[in-house]
């Protein structure tokens, strides 16, 4: 298939504001029914200030384990790739690649919190 | 979620907990794919018009692009695309099917039918959904 230019533009220029978020200790069935209700394939899981992102892929690939007894803090190892709104969307890219993650965290640059998610989707709908 | 909501759900939805539920249950039937020809360009438009987050690829075997190859091959050009889909029998358990995706990193597995010859597309949110909605039969 053809070539690809890198995506133009900012973070900024492709997040969508706002985030599903859960606790650490909501339940599988819990963020299960979050991505199913607000048809997103990501649920940010927050635990203090550290802060890491759940995927359906990672639920999916949990469904043999018990739905009520399984927490979010499981389902997902190691914190979220955080970026900020400046950042070009083509380094953003090579962070989705490198990392093989189809969620960034987009976080203020002064109080480093959470602002929205970058989905490849976002970024794919840039190309 | 409380036990009651959850039966009251499964009730309204019907569904099964995924260890009971053949992929063929929770598949989409139809596969959107673009042609063997088609351009990177072409697939990522067809991803932001449908808003979906795979499109197959015509051909024997069935290609597959997900929004991170395509992200990966805008970032890097030696990325080689498409990959060949990741597949799954339509009589496989969900359970089955989420340990597929984990195991090779995907969130869409093509389904295929008893002729091996595709028949859908089973996504982790299909998964998800039989998650948190599914009731087990007992």
């Amino acid at each position: 298939m053809t070539a690809l230019a890198p995506p133009a533009g900012r973070v900024r220029d492709a997040m969508r504001l706002g985030l599903v978020r859960c606790p650490p200790d909501a339940s599988l069935r819990t963020v299960a029914r979050m991505l199913a209700s607000y048809a997103v394939h990501a649920v940010a899981v927050m635990d203090g200030d550290d802060w890491s992102i759940v995927t359906a892929r990672d639920v999916a690939s949990a469904a043999w384990r018990d739905p009520d007894t399984t927490r979010a803090r499981e389902l997902h190892a190691g914190p979220a790739v955080t970026v900020e709104p400046d950042l070009p969307l083509a380094r953003a890219a090579e962070l989705m690649a490198r990392d093989r993650v189809t969620h960034l965290l987009v976080v203020d640059p002064e109080t480093r919190l959470p602002l929205a998610v970058l989905s490849t989707l976002d970024v794919a709908g840039r190309l | 979620v409380t036990a009651a909501e959850r039966t009251a759900a499964a009730a309204t939805t019907g569904l099964t907990a995924p260890a009971e539920t053949p992929v063929a249950e929770a598949m989409s039937s139809e596969i959107l794919a673009v042609a063997t020809g088609a351009s990177l360009g072409d697939v990522a438009r067809t991803m932001a018009r449908y808003g979906v987050h795979g499109v197959a690829v015509e051909g024997e075997p069935m290609g597959f692009v997900s929004d991170l190859d395509l992200v990966a091959a805008a970032a890097d050009a030696s990325v080689e695309l498409p990959r060949p889909a990741v597949t799954v029998p339509a009589d496989a358990t969900l359970v089955q099917a989420g340990r597929e995706m984990g195991r090779h990193g995907v969130s869409h597995l093509v389904v295929t039918g008893a002729d091996g010859r595709p028949a859908g597309v089973v996504s982790a949110l299909d998964v998800a959904r039989h998650i948190a909605f599914g009731r087990p039969e007992r």
